[in-house]
């Protein structure tokens, strides 16, 4: 494999066979654990998720902002200029190609599906005011905004910039574990990497087939609702068997086949589907509603990013939305940000930070400004009747949308279209990470270890399936973000001790003087 | 080329917004004026126009003010009101008035269409037994008495400047002991008002179903004091010029629609509670004016589980306008279910009507275990009917009851009653019909037609000594009650029996998971989901009863009062302050980590 990538500073133990097998040892523990006793094992995972959740939610707030904070100092600090990369690279992928791929590995499926949802739930039920009113709906274009804005993208730029930089500036290897080994470059380094690596890939197989349970559901759900299929637990698992072999053709051809392409698709439908009911809605509600919104969330950022609410009692709204979303992006973290790493070669830390945090950002606006805004003037100025509908049946809200508009069935079975892909792109993209995790890094992973993952998820996804239960699911899906946390933090010290030799001017670490460290890319 | 492409893009867009011009129309905000708009949208569609309802629109000033402005384009309205609107004496004469309205309207640049064919006057009725009692059969009769009764009105009444509740008493010279006003959204209920005695007289329109319903005494308007009102379409004439079809299609409704039509449609919404637009198309259809059904909106409807065992036809009108009223827009359904909480339980339907006895299930041991429903408001009041066959004249010697099907209400309060006495054995049957039966258990209000048609065949028993023993600690959600004398036919005395309250429910949603059900990948589960605080609160106050719910069952969080909580300690978790402790000591470490110097 790729030993001879490594530095000569230190020896690397080799984690092919360690993280490998310690993981596949894990996950089919877990999730044994999880197909035979699922009621106890979500519980404890979900028990363990709420006290973490509720006990120090300072805690994540307080992280996911840092992490914000954090991605502006690199952009527009003194390392913005340090290139992911040789000095004189350039970027692997166009920015269209690149931008694609961001959405249809970081965000997917869940646009659509609560592109209409989320601002109907805060413009009825706004925290701490009266719902259905002008003011409500103002606050919730703000929330959902706040929910899938910069804080989402800042966790996955961060997760990415950590990765990238060793990747491809110092040329060691793309892996969870490499800038927490850059701390701990003594003999405790091997275990606690490879302890870091085991729990990346764990959060990652479960992360994803839990989200491919929920995505599974949300096919059927859109099936169902533009079909009128019967919403059976065998329509669900003819939908993963497609998706599997989907997901599948498209990861073993690699990234810049299968993956792009999808990607690339998937971003004109969207963008297709946004211009249909941009054009097709109240047009210049929606502009309104865009403009507006960028204005009064940038505005309204820095005291959201730090909104909790001690004195009202609302601490399980807070818990509910705000840090649900916030726990859900990072658990994805340690997949989006190996992925996002991985597509990310040649650009610099500015261009990086802007493309994958700045750029997303004023597109979900404009997404939800949108869904959402459209769904809000339908409750405010043509009639109503929508909200009702969404919360009777939040699965089918995007389809009993798109009938408000021109060939709705048409465009509904487009969004569902959409949707499948969206998950193919998430599967695969998983499946690759994966692949590399366990391959110490190897940018091009094997195709065996390719078959091994994407199986193995298939497996625990129709598993889940079958048990029917969302709960499942979602104790699968977000748990690992909890452990997770923790090694982002370590990989963040680790990268921030590394980068500072990219600067000349400031005094190097004390004792370091004279040492020889691991040197800049020449 | 370029120039010439945007151009006829530009010419597209434009012509697009064009095509999209539809027809508005109003309506006022009571029944009879919401059927008629969704007549005239039915025609208008038939006939190709695109529409938009406003029907619920407010009352006539609005209507008519909203019309001038061009707001709407259209509205069915009365040819009195369009008199009196314009400050002219009113016309006791159709013609003449639609005439005189025609001439008024022109220069406003509004159009009176060919009268529906019905005149729809305001009118003050009485109960007849009442009417009978003071001696009153015209409004002048009232005169003298008006000083000790008390008028039902609505706010339009009220409000109306000449042919309103204060002209009409200085017409005829008289003022009321007390008025009740309505809004005018719950017109229907001021007939509830009369028939419970908290109005002596109310005002009507003379085409509302429940005159003749109720068998209601209209009084005589000996003055004629009330102008004709005659219904007709009022259109916006530009609405013409822009929708040449309208014309054809209002024209055919010319003439259609008599009063007893419009009696009959009025009750299907104010009593049976069916939707105005499914009773417009229906009696289009019935007059061959449109085709059946066709482009009926087929929005998932909102499906109420109910038990048709009990026959609970009035309570079930109030229930069905409570849950049109809080969701608006969407068809309400019933569902016929033995056990209509087992069908919430199941997400076959969001919403029961049931009785309080249902909400708990007997055990083996005797004792009730609840079960996961709440209840969002009260409906009425369900009585236990015991009804004996033969010569059965005491509830000691019913040795075989005949009880509804497992499940129902009339079962399972039959095991609760069976629980508390000896020697009792069930049958459940589908219809409560059983052979070898000695009695029959229907909890039902008082008035069911299923107990009626059960009378016919045995009497009422009383269910007395239920305070005997510790019943009414064990069974809480039987109450002790009377059947009033002369609630059924024969009925000579007052039976003592047992009752229980019914009520709107559904289910408990136990949701104790502090991470949402939401998140960007997150699919929320559509089998069974619970109210929305707002829903539960609109139905409580649709529903409108003074009544709270019974302690015994359990109310939906949104009408329990929020509860002072008790002085928190000071430190109220130390759990939490030791896993605060260690996150502060990690970011000690991590700071540690950071700023500690390089190894050599």
């Amino acid at each position: 494999m790729s030993e001879d990538l490594e530095s000569g500073e230190h020896t690397r133990p080799s984690l092919f066979n360690a993280v490998f097998i310690i993981s596949l040892a894990c996950v089919a523990g877990i999730g044994g654990w999880g197909l035979l006793d699922p009621d106890t094992m979500t519980s404890t995972f979900l028990g363990f998720t709420n006290y973490m959740l509720t006990g120090i939610s300072w805690y994540w707030l307080l992280i996911t902002t840092g992490f914000l904070i954090l991605s502006g100092y690199l952009a527009f600090g003194p390392y913005g200029s340090v290139r992911l990369g040789a000095d004189d690279e350039r970027p692997e992928f166009s920015t269209a190609s690149w931008i694609a791929m961001l959405f249809a590995g970081g965000m997917g499926a869940g646009l659509l599906f609560w592109g209409v949802a989320e601002p109907i739930y805060h413009f009825e039920g706004p925290p701490g005011m009266e719902g259905g009113t002008p003011r409500a709906a103002r606050e919730a274009m703000v929330i959902t905004n706040l929910h899938w804005g910069l804080h989402a993208w800042a966790i996955y730029g961060v997760c990415a910039l950590v990765i990238a930089y060793f990747t491809f500036r110092r040329k060691q290897t793309s892996e969870i574990s490499t800038p927490i080994m850059s701390v701990f470059n003594g003999p405790e380094g091997k275990p606690i990497g490879t302890l870091a690596n085991v729990l990346g890939v764990l959060a990652v197989v479960f992360g994803l087939a839990g989200s491919l349970t929920m995505g599974t559901l949300q096919v059927r759900g859109g099936l169902s609702a533009v079909f009128g299929f019967d919403a059976t637990t065998t329509l669900s698992l003819i939908i993963m068997g497609v998706l599997f072999v989907c997901y599948m053709l498209s990861a073993t051809t690699g990234v810049d086949k299968g993956i792009k392409i999808l990607s690339n698709l998937n971003m004109i439908i969207a963008i297709a589907l946004l211009i249909v009911v941009i054009v097709f809605g109240p047009s210049q509600f929606i502009l309104e509603t865009f403009v507006n919104s960028i204005g009064e969330y940038f505005s309204r950022l820095p005291a959201m990013a730090f909104r909790m609410f001690p004195y009202e009692d609302l601490a399980g709204w807070t818990s509910g939305w705000t840090l649900t979303y916030l726990i859900w992006w990072l658990a994805w973290g340690p997949f989006v940000g190996i992925f996002v790493a991985r597509i990310s070669r040649g650009r610099t830390i500015r261009e990086f930070c802007i493309g994958v945090i700045f750029v997303p950002t004023m597109f979900s606006i404009l997404w939800f400004a949108a869904f959402g805004g459209t769904a809000i003037y339908i409750e405010l100025f043509a009639g109503g009747g929508l909200a009702e509908l969404v919360f009777a049946d939040v699965t089918s809200a995007l389809f009993t949308f798109l009938n408000y508009f021109p060939m709705g069935e048409f465009l509904g079975a487009t969004a569902c279209l959409l949707i499948f892909i969206f998950l193919v792109t998430s599967a695969d993209s998983g499946t690759f990470v994966l692949s590399m995790m366990t391959t110490e890094g190897n940018l091009n992973p094997p195709v065996f270890h390719k078959m091994v993952w994407g199986v193995l998820i298939a497996v625990l996804t129709a598993g889940t399936l079958l048990t029917g239960s969302i709960p499942v699911a979602k104790a699968m899906a977000i748990t690992g973000a909890l452990p997770f946390s923790v090694i982002l933090l370590l990989q963040i010290v680790g990268f921030m001790r590394a980068i500072r030799s990219e600067r000349p001017d400031r005094t190097r670490p004390r004792e370091a003087r004279g040492h020889v460290d691991t040197a800049p890319a020449e | 080329m370029k120039h010439l492409l945007a151009l006829l893009c530009l010419v597209g867009l434009v012509s697009c917004d064009e095509a999209q011009d539809s027809l508005k129309i109003g309506g006022k905000d009571f029944s009879e004026s919401t059927i008629l708009s969704e007549m005239i949208a039915a025609l208008a569609e038939d006939a190709g126009i695109a529409v938009t309802r406003r029907t619920n629109l407010g009352d006539t000033r609005i209507n008519l003010e909203s019309l001038r402005r061009g707001d709407i384009d259209v509205y069915p309205e009365y040819n009195g009101t369009g008199l009196v609107m314009l400050g002219q004496p009113a016309m006791s004469d159709g013609d003449a008035a639609m005439d005189r309205v025609r001439s008024l309207y022109q220069p406003l640049g509004l159009v009176w269409g060919d009268r529906f064919g019905f005149a729809n006057n305001y009118g003050l009725a009485m109960r007849a037994g009442r009417a009978e009692e003071l001696g009153i059969t015209s409004i002048s009769d009232l005169v003298d008495r008006a000083g000790t009764l008390t008028i039902g009105i609505e706010e339009n009444f009220q409000t109306r400047p000449l042919d309103g509740y204060g002209p009409m008493t200085a017409r005829y010279g008289m003022e009321f002991g007390s008025v009740n006003v309505l809004p005018s959204e719950e017109r229907p209920s001021l007939y509830d008002s009369l028939l419970d005695g908290s109005a002596d007289v109310i005002e009507v329109f003379t085409t509302d179903g429940q005159i003749a319903d109720l068998s209601l005494i209209l009084l005589q308007d000996d003055l004629n004091f009330f102008p004709v009102y005659e219904g007709a379409p009022l259109i916006r004439a530009d609405a013409l010029v822009r929708f040449p079809e309208l014309q054809g299609a209002l024209r055919r409704l010319a003439g259609r629609l008599d009063a007893e039509t419009m009696q009959r449609l009025n009750s299907q919404v104010d009593q049976d509670a069916l939707a105005p637009r499914e009773v417009a198309r229906a009696a289009l259809a019935e007059m061959g004016l449109i085709e059946a059904d066709a482009g009926l909106d087929v929005s998932e409807p909102v499906l109420v589980a109910h038990s048709p065992l009990i026959g609970a036809d009035a309570e079930t009108g109030t229930a069905l306008r409570a849950v049109r009223e809080a969701y608006p827009g969407r068809r309400v359904l019933l569902q016929s279910e033995p056990d209509p909480l087992a069908a919430v339980g199941t997400g076959d339907a969001p919403l029961a009507l049931v009785a309080a006895v249902e909400f708990a299930a007997l055990e083996d041991g005797g004792e009730l275990s609840p079960r996961p429903f709440e209840a969002f408001g009260v409906a009425g009041q369900a009585y236990v009917h015991l009804i004996g066959r033969g010569d059965i004249r005491r509830f000691a010697d019913v040795a075989t009851l005949a009880t509804g099907p497992e499940g129902s209400a009339s079962h399972r309060a039959a095991q609760i009653i069976a629980a508390a006495v000896d020697d009792l054995s069930l049958v459940s049957t589908e219809d409560l019909s059983s052979a070898d039966a000695d009695a029959a258990l229907v909890l039902a209000p008082i008035g069911s037609s299923v107990v009626q048609g059960l009378l016919e065949g045995g009497r009422l028993l009383p269910v007395d000594g239920w305070d005997s023993g510790n019943n009414l600690v064990r069974f809480p959600q039987l109450r002790q009650a009377r059947i009033p004398a002369g609630s059924y036919a024969g009925q000579i005395f007052a039976v003592e029996t047992l009752s229980s309250q019914l009520v709107l429910a559904g289910p408990v949603v136990v949701d104790t998971d502090a991470v949402g059900p939401q998140g960007p990948g997150a699919s929320i589960p559509t089998e069974v989901s619970a109210l929305s605080d707002g829903t539960v609160i609109a139905l409580n106050n649709a529903l409108g009863q003074g009544t709270g719910l019974d302690p015994a069952i359990r109310a939906a969080p949104a009408l329990t009062p929020l509860l002072p909580s008790p002085p928190a300690a000071v430190n109220p978790s130390s759990a939490i302050s030791l896993m605060t402790a260690l996150v502060l000591v990690m970011f000690g470490w991590l700071i540690w980590l950071y700023a500690r110097p390089e190894r050599r």
